[in-house]
């Protein structure tokens, strides 16, 4: 029969399950839900961008601050559209007197 | 001496659903919430989803195919039956009256400017319209028999319904009738039912 060699003195195998010294806590279920929810919200978007394909910067000029279109929305700030958009959200933009530019 | 049994299947009582629908629209190409999100509203708006809000009497699904009949003369029963025609269409009373709303019953093609409030100018919204109507996604969300999300999705619908609204001083509110016609390949229509969480 062969004997299992025995830790030395002073250092005990760790338990499993038990904490081991040095490593990051565990994230508490609570954190570990919210962040699979940020995650699986961060995959729609990144699906959603690879459905749409190429975007380009659009933004409204003044007066006008918000200018909506099939479905898209356009601010003052340069907001990301699928490129294929953009050329009927400018021609609504045109007829509703709303100035559009193309950033970038 | 043998005996007649009469013994029907039993019927499930929690199949029998009822409750409202959520209607969601977006532009096309918009992706849904993950599968664990599909019931959260939220989810869906974060994503650039619009809910329509409140209806006036629901929301209804009809699927209307028009078919036809193969025949032989040699058997009076047709010997086959083709589908002509497969029309999917939504419809729903939007009680809701905003721009948004408007828009989508008359075929989502118009666009809204919005103008802030400034010195000596008031806030507005004009809504200019078009006949240019402009496909649109559309979700429907509804609770299903294992008390999840089921949701039907429509990739591409076009809005193409008569749209006649009442301003009446308090017969009814006003409300905006909404027919949304699939123009997609069926088989890129789908209904998806959450059955279980996910185990971890």
């Amino acid at each position: 029969m062969t004997e299992m060699p025995q830790p030395p003195p002073g250092e005990q195998q760790a338990d499993e399950g038990a904490p081991v010294p040095g490593a990051a806590p565990a994230p508490a279920p609570a954190a570990a839900s919210s962040r699979i929810a940020e995650l699986e919200a961060e995959l729609s978007r990144l699906r959603s961008d690879a459905v749409a394909g190429a975007k380009v910067l659009l933004r409204v000029a003044p007066p006008h601050v918000l200018f909506c279109h099939g479905g898209h929305t356009v601010g003052t700030a340069p907001t990301p559209v699928p490129a294929r958009a953009a050329a009927a959200m400018t021609e609504a933009a045109a007829a509703a007197g709303v100035t559009l530019h193309q950033e970038g | 001496m043998p005996t007649l049994t009469y013994s029907p299947p039993s019927y499930t009582t929690g199949n029998v659903i009822y409750g409202t629908g959520i209607l969601f629209t977006a532009a096309t190409g918009t992706s849904a919430p993950s599968d664990a999100n599909l019931g959260v509203g939220t989810a869906w708006t974060g994503l650039g989803w619009a809910y329509v809000g409140a209806l006036l009497d629901g929301v209804t699904v009809t699927f209307n195919p028009s078919t036809q009949d193969i025949n032989i003369e040699e058997q009076p029963t047709p010997v086959g039956v083709a589908v002509t025609t497969a029309n999917l269409t939504i419809t729903a009373n939007m009680s809701e009256e905003t721009l948004a709303n408007v828009n989508l019953a008359w075929g989502n093609a118009g666009s809204i400017a919005v103008t802030a409030a400034g010195a000596g100018q008031p806030g507005k919204s004009v809504l200019t319209l078009s006949t240019t109507l402009t496909e649109v996604a559309v979700a429907l969300v509804g609770k299903n028999a294992y008390g999840y999300a089921g949701v039907l999705q429509i990739p591409n619908v076009i809005s193409a319904g008569q749209v006649q609204t009442a301003y009446r001083r308090a017969a009814q509110q006003r409300v905006y009738p909404l027919t949304l016609n699939s123009v997609c390949a069926f088989s890129l229509i789908t209904w998806t039912y959450l059955t279980a969480p996910a185990t971890s």
